[in-house]
């Protein structure tokens, strides 16, 4: 897992996740070998994009005869997957909440209500 | 032949029913985490096997009923048969069946349980990022305050952002020790042989209990490990900002200690005179019920099986 793939995979969406816009093979190529010793081949990175494609990571959108790629989510959502999937084990997880919620800063705490109140009544928190 | 049997079965009672209650209430080793895990451990290797061992004897010895289903499947004509290889092959048939049920409930748990981890890791190789501070730690951007551990060759501890902001450098490390003791100890496997052992042997009091107290001690012996080389105060403060949790064992969420489980850890660190070291004697004597208890069935068994491979 912490192989070589695997480290091209997260410089990837390293990548793709600080970049403004959905990026093609070509300008993913010169942002990872930006100042790199040993440059990687164009090949290279475009399997490991087809790769994450075909994890759910990332989407393709065509343009012209080559793909612009982006991630599918943030990595702020993944964090909070990673974090609920923790949390579900841990048989305190309530007072976790309870401890995190007594601490947050007063505006993140009017965030977090607002938040609370929206997914209360139904209606997707976004 | 018949010596072995009765043995596994003073062997199964003995483990399965009297050894848990007793360990429980076992007044010297009461605040010695590390050796009652040990103790855990081996009554729970030792009960499996020696149930494993009677219920195989008896599929297949010759005086129990499951070789009537071996003769029955041999000469296959159950109406010309005696009535008793009838009755035996019915109750083999049930046994079997039971078995396999049990079987085929534990096992894709257990599968399932280590695939969400598999899956975890993966995900947390793309998103988290890598602490420059310490080489075996993973950082997750999120305001929860959580710590926790898989077991992997590549940096096995995750922390949030939350927990690192929250928490001064020496309650990190003392957060990190507790990890790193989960880890070096091998919590996770016993944890995925106890959830085995629970969806196997539910019915037996010492995994019954086995299941309620030992998430608990591994708790409390990761406690010690990272208490005994950063300090009790330094750890329970720690342990009020952050939750620390083994992590997707697929143990812990079915254990059921509830919210009660991180006061007593606080209270025992707390403690005026709490003993983090236990006694040498002391851990030599568990290591010692540890070994026993496991051993005998598992010598037991393994020379039942040999002398069944002279009768079958």
């Amino acid at each position: 897992m912490a192989g070589l793939s695997g480290s091209l995979e997260r410089a990837v969406m390293d990548v793709l996740w600080s970049a403004p816009r959905a990026l093609r093979v070509r300008e993913l190529l010169e942002t990872l070998n930006d100042g790199a010793r040993k440059p990687l081949a164009y090949n290279t990175v475009q399997t490991v994009a087809e790769r994450l494609v075909g994890k759910g990571m990332i989407e393709r959108t065509p343009d012209g005869l080559a793909f612009r790629y982006a991630p599918k989510r943030g990595r702020e959502d993944y964090a909070v997957d990673l974090m609920l999937g923790a949390l579900t084990e841990y048989d305190d997880h309530g007072a976790v909440l309870t401890r995190f919620a007594e601490s947050v800063a007063p505006e993140d705490a009017q965030q977090l209500l607002e938040a609370l109140r929206r997914r209360a009544s139904g209606k997707e928190v976004t | 032949m018949s010596v072995l049997l009765i043995g596994l079965i003073a062997a199964t009672i003995l483990l399965g029913y009297l050894a848990g209650p007793v360990l429980v209430r076992l007044r010297p080793l009461a605040d010695h985490p590390g050796a009652l895990v040990a103790c855990w451990a081996g009554l729970l290797l030792g009960t499996v096997t020696a149930t494993a061992a009677l219920t195989s004897m008896a599929l297949l010895v010759p005086p129990t009923p499951g070789h009537g289903l071996l003769e029955w499947l041999h000469d296959c004509l159950p109406h010309h048969s005696p009535v008793a290889f009838t009755l035996g092959g019915l109750t083999s048939l049930a046994l079997l069946g039971a078995c396999g049920a049990r079987l085929a409930q534990g096992l894709p748990r257990l599968w399932r349980a280590v695939r969400r981890r598999r899956e975890h890791r993966s995900m947390l190789h793309l998103v988290a990022r890598e602490d420059r501070r310490n080489a075996d730690v993973l950082l997750l951007d999120h305001p929860l305050p959580v710590a926790y551990c898989l077991p992997s060759r590549w940096r096995p501890i995750v922390v949030s952002t939350g927990a690192q902001t929250r928490l001064t450098g020496l309650q990190l490390q003392a957060v990190l020790a507790h990890e790193r003791a989960h880890l070096r100890q091998r919590h996770h496997a016993l944890l995925l042989f106890l959830d085995l052992a629970h969806t196997l042997l539910p019915w037996l009091p010492t995994v019954r209990l086995a299941k309620a107290t030992l998430p608990v001690l591994l708790e409390m012996s990761a406690d010690d490990a990272a208490a005994r080389r950063w300090g009790r105060h330094t750890l329970a403060g720690a342990l009020r900002q952050v939750a620390s949790t083994p992590g997707l064992a697929g143990a812990l969420a079915a254990a059921g200690t509830g919210e009660g489980l991180l006061s007593r850890r606080l209270t025992r660190l707390e403690a005026p005179t709490s003993a983090v070291t236990p006694h040498r004697a002391r851990r030599a004597a568990a290591w010692i019920v540890a070994a026993g208890t496991a051993a005998i069935p598992v010598i037991t068994a393994a020379a039942t099986l040999t002398s069944l491979a002279g009768v079958c």
